[in-house]
């Protein structure tokens, strides 16, 4: 019981284990495989990405010079970040955040 | 129930399959004698996804991905079992580092599902406390996955051939002091799981398997080596376990006491073995290329969490898989706890039925069965 | 860990689980194969810590033993294989009445349909060099058995789209090469060059090559450029009687009155061309000129294909444009190339235009004993449409570009001839996305020069004689999907059609008439190019970025201005080889 009480004081005045999770944001750590950012700039169109993606997130139109990028089939495995060629697919050091509806990214050229 | 209808009026009532202690749905029907147990029956199928399907249907290096879906606590081993099994296809040698780094990853999974493991069986017991100790420590885990692999849960690092990120100094150093760490909160909390009348009552005696039982059913992994079956498909030396030497964690007493005991050690020797790896792990590369389609059929077998993970390949030289067969630890499993149960109160089912640490949704893969009545 | 497969009949099942149960083997698994008429069921057992794979084949209607008798633990396993397979098991005990997720019409389905969707994995995409080639050849493939020194299958490869391998490996202006994912961030494979290496290694012969049963069917071809060539050789492989008209004393069109000495040698033109067509049968006929249709349906073809090709060079439409000394770059040429003959060029002349034809006159000039030769273009080097290369190889030898100029009038005079320029600057874009230029007010000056030639392009001229229906710049108008002219049974393609243009693109319009061709006779036209090929694993993008282009020997300096020696002098064996080494296989993924 006497020993009890050193332990007790220390979790009475040491912070929480946990995070309040909506009112403060997790930060990342640097290795993190974040959201997925498509610069059409660099981008040839070469649907790499399109052809190693597993879940099939990705489609490239090299005709429309478009990208459509599904992130909700992206499983963030990053292989396409990893495989570009160009570099052009950039992956931002952030946590996806939540949306209400369910929509395909388009990435086009300006 | 014919038996029970002539001399004694059972009760039949179903357990599942959606219950607070179970995190997945299996259904467990139970014939019970006042409170004593009397028969067990078993009706799994619930999340039945295809999954060996979605394999024969997809490019070979692709399925990486789909089988580390099929179970997310071990996703690492699910992985690492179909490269494997892939890699013998392909006639493909791993580098060594990249041996060393797959045992780093299995053995943090392993860290990550027996910390959990233990937090949900501390819970089934009514242990709230060291419920949330343990999940707190597994936080450890998660965030050295999300730091070495790139996401807390499912890494997706391991690829045919190799693996896909390196762990440098800086890492390594991360994750040995994270493992010093675990050990020093395991060790706080040693006393509690080896001294504590309450977790000794409710499991010390209760869901006993016995040793040919073990063998006669086919139980694999801690519930197999919690009856004393020296049976660990690490000491078959895969990957880089050979070279890392390994005895397996075995105790005699076959109860919920003893399974629980294999697991806390496992923490300590996974702790181990990652410190023993980063280590010794040899410079060098960490994957090499397939140089051609994969032909002809092999197996694998890999030490997952809860027991022995099985893949069955075949192949006839296209992109694809002709035939790709997973067997799961929790479906060998599931017979032992068949045997474990009968006999044992009604309050204890939870406890027993966790003590197998089920993972359905890994073992409905493609199974799916029904049965009534008796085993 | 080993692993040890036996392989027996439904009856010696039983015995052999006996025996592993006996020596405490550990039953694992059962796996089931559909093989199409039978089962192969696979029990796996882990025997001394290795595995014992028990394989029995049975019919889809047979029967198994259970072995639950044996391993009770089995039931799981064999009540998968039961539901998944339909395969039946005799004195399966424990019965389990299977009722949950079965629908009664369709076990199969329901049990092993992936509830994720399936993508389907693309095997291999054409690269980009394959998709950019209007010829549509095999890039990637060929240029793999280059560097595999199978350099047969490598011409095989190429000829089965593209008849001329050895001409399109000088001239063809490589929009493969353009496409080559190297060439952004190093330097394109030289794909032109590595063709042109395995032409001129295996040699121009005449091949065997399989033509299909003759149907009986006349094609008239006219004009033997690479667009009727390239029609005439797929026609007669198809088995149709050819015979090919031109009115110049060799065969080549375009090719043969266009392109100078060092660029294609004459020889091998006309070779690889007489060759093709020995091998499709087909009747070469020159010095004919043919001035009607109706004529040659007269004689009895069953289709035409007009390929004539644009040979008058395009007005200027300035003042005193007929000037003697301001000649048309096509005559010039002609005379140089058709002819043999040098007409005398003075020692200063000015070449007005940025197309291949300005460059190559001014090459030409200067082999012929030009002293000074200037390229005067209305834009800027980027909007050239030369060639590259070629427009750096005239500027090692010697000539002079001027941009942003164009001739506004002839002043007159004889050796010196003066002509009046006015400067310009680059506006906005035009449809084709090249800035349009615009004259910058007063700023008119005088060029002194012995000779002037115009290469602005080319006109298309169809004889009068045809009767075809022609679009408002001169050229025939067709169907773009099947080449048809507004006469029944005539086709056209090439220069005539889109203007002038490029040997790869003709060859691309002989083949695409060759097929319609052979649909309108009844036949089913040429094959789609199936880019099939067994699978070769990608390069190391970093090994092979870190290789260099392997440049190709030319002729020394002092000695090409004053012959009409080829230039480009191929490449060796080794270096051919080395070169195709540096494809990393970007068709493939993965």
């Amino acid at each position: 019981m006497v020993r009890m009480f050193p332990n007790i004081f220390r979790n009475l005045f040491s912070k929480p284990a946990t995070v309040k999770h909506p009112f403060v944001p997790r930060k990342p750590y640097p290795e993190h495989r974040g959201r997925i950012v498509f610069d059409m700039e660099r981008c040839d169109l070469c649907q790499d990405c399109e052809r190693l993606c597993p879940p099939a997130a990705i489609k490239v139109d090299p005709e429309k010079k478009t990208i459509a990028y599904d992130p909700f089939k992206c499983i963030y495995c990053h292989i396409c970040v990893e495989n570009c060629f160009q570099q052009a697919i950039k992956a931002e050091p952030d946590y996806t955040p939540p949306v209400y509806q369910k929509e395909i990214k388009y990435f086009k050229p300006d | 129930m014919s038996k029970g209808q002539t001399k004694r009026k059972y009760t039949i009532f179903p357990f599942g399959p959606q219950h607070p202690v179970l995190p997945e749905p299996i259904q467990l029907r139970f014939t019970v004698d006042e409170e004593r147990i009397v028969d067990v029956g078993v009706n799994i199928g619930y999340v039945h996804r295809g999954i060996e399907r979605a394999c024969e249907l997809n490019d070979y290096r692709r399925n990486v991905y789909i089988c580390e879906r099929i179970c997310g606590i071990c996703n690492f081993i699910h992985a690492l079992c179909y490269c494997m099994v892939v890699e013998k296809l392909l006639g493909l040698e791993v580098p060594e580092r990249a041996n060393y780094l797959r045992v780093i990853w299995s053995e943090l999974n392993r860290l990550e599902s027996h910390l959990l493991w233990l937090g949900l069986f501390a819970d089934a017991m009514g242990f709230e406390s060291l419920f949330m100790q343990f999940w707190r420590d597994r936080e450890l885990v998660m965030d050295l996955q999300e730091r070495t692999g790139g996401n807390r849960v499912i890494i997706s690092t391991c690829v045919i051939g190799g693996v896909r990120r390196d762990i440098g100094r800086d890492l390594a150093n991360l994750v040995e002091q994270g493992m010093l760490k675990l050990k020093r909160h395991m060790d706080a909390l040693a006393p509690v799981i080896l001294k504590d009348p309450g977790i000794k009552k409710r499991t010390v005696g209760k869901g006993i398997l016995t040793y040919e039982d073990a063998v006669r059913l086919g139980a694999v992994g801690p519930t197999a080596r919690g009856s004393g079956v020296a049976k660990d498909i690490r000491s078959t030396g895969y990957a880089a376990y050979g070279a890392l030497g390994f005895e397996p964690v075995v105790e005699k007493d076959g109860d919920c006491y003893a399974r629980l005991l294999v697991r806390f050690y496992e923490v300590y020797q996974a702790i181990d073995l990652i410190l023993k790896a980063l280590k010794e792990m040899p410079e060098g590369k960490i994957r090499v290329k397939p140089d051609r389609w994969p032909e002809g059929e092999a197996t694998a077998r890999a030490e997952q969490p809860r027991g022995e993970l099985f893949y069955y390949a075949k192949a006839n030289g296209s992109n694809r898989l002709e035939r790709l067969k997973v067997r799961t630890p929790t479906l060998a499993n599931i017979p032992s706890l068949l045997a474990m149960l009968p006999g044992y109160e009604v309050a204890d089912i939870p406890v027993i039925v966790l003590s197998i640490d089920p993972c359905i949704a890994c073992t409905e893969r493609i199974t799916y069965l029904k049965k009534d009545g008796g085993k | 860990m080993s692993e040890q497969n036996i392989s027996l009949t439904v009856s010696e099942l039983i015995p052999k689980i006996h025996e592993l149960a006996a020596a405490k083997a550990r039953f694992v698994t059962i796996t089931c194969l559909d093989l199409g008429k039978e089962f192969e069921v696979i029990y796996h057992f882990e025997k001394d810590s290795g595995l014992v794979n028990v394989k029995v084949r049975v019919g889809k209607e047979g029967n198994l033993p259970t072995i639950t008798t044996i391993y009770p633990c089995a039931f799981l396993a064999e009540n998968e294989v039961r539901d998944m397979f339909g395969l039946k098991f005799t004195g399966l005990n424990p019965d389990f009445n299977s009722r949950l997720l079965r629908t009664a019409e369709d076990v199969q389905t329901t049990l092993l349909k992936p509830t994720v969707g399936v993508s389907p994995p693309m095997f291999r995409t054409p690269g980009r060099c394959a998709q950019n080639c209007p010829a549509q050849i095999d890039v990637p493939k060929y240029v793999r058995l280059i560097a595999e020194g199978r350099f047969e299958e490598a011409l095989e490869t190429i000829l089965e789209q593209n008849p001329l391998a050895a001409i399109c490996g000088r001239v063809c202006f490589a929009p493969c090469e353009d496409g080559c994912r190297q060439a952004k961030k190093g330097e394109p494979i030289s794909i032109r060059l590595l063709k042109r290496y395995v032409a001129d290694v295996v040699g121009i012969k005449r091949r065997d090559v399989k033509r299909a049963k003759p149907t009986g069917k006349k094609v008239a071809v006219v004009g033997a450029g690479p667009a009727g060539v390239t029609a005439a050789y797929y026609l007669g492989l198809l088995g149709h009687d050819v015979t090919v008209f031109d009115e110049l004393p060799k065969p080549g069109g375009m090719m043969l009155v266009g392109i100078p000495q060092y660029r294609l040698p004459k020889d091998v033109m006309e070779a690889e061309i007489r060759a093709r067509l020995e091998e499709a049968e087909a009747d070469l006929k020159l010095n004919t000129k043919i001035e009607s249709l109706d004529e040659l349906f007269k004689q009895g073809f069953d289709a035409i294909f007009v390929a004539t090709g644009a040979h008058k060079g395009a007005s200027l439409r300035i003042e005193g444009e007929d000037h003697p000394r301001l000649w048309d770059c096509i005559d010039f040429l002609r005379e140089v190339n058709l002819h043999g003959r040098k007409p005398d060029v003075g020692e200063k002349v000015v070449v007005i235009g940025g197309g291949n034809s300005a460059v190559d006159a001014a090459r030409v000039s200067l082999r012929l004993g030009a002293k000074e030769v200037a390229i005067y273009y209305r834009r800027t080097r980027n909007e050239m449409p030369a060639t590259p290369s070629e427009v750096a190889d005239a500027e090692e030898e010697g000539v002079k570009l001027e941009f942003l100029v164009v001739p506004t009038k002839v002043l007159g005079g004889e050796k010196p001839v003066k002509m009046e320029f006015i400067k310009m600057k680059l506006g906005a874009p035009d449809a084709s996305g090249r800035p349009r230029p615009e004259p910058i007010p007063r700023s008119e000056f005088t060029v002194e020069a012995d000779t002037f030639i115009k290469a602005i392009g080319q006109v298309v001229t169809v004889p009068e004689g045809f009767n075809l229906k022609l679009d408002r710049r001169g050229q025939i108008q067709v169907n773009p999907e099947t080449l048809e002219t507004s006469m029944k049974g005539v086709f056209a393609g090439g220069d005539a059609v889109t203007g002038p243009a490029s040997v790869v693109e003709a060859i691309a319009a002989g083949k695409k008439a060759a097929s319609a061709i052979d649909r309108y006779l009844g036949g089913k036209g040429l094959p789609e190019p199936a880019f099939m090929e067994e699978f070769v694993p990608r390069a190391d993008v970093e090994e092979v970025l870190a290789m260099h282009k392997v440049s190709v020997a030319k002729l020394p300096h002092d000695r090409r201005i004053k012959t009409f020696e080829e230039v480009e002098l191929g490449y060796s064996k080794d270096e051919a080889v080395r070169e195709a080494k540096r494809c990393w296989r970007c068709d493939w993924y993965e």
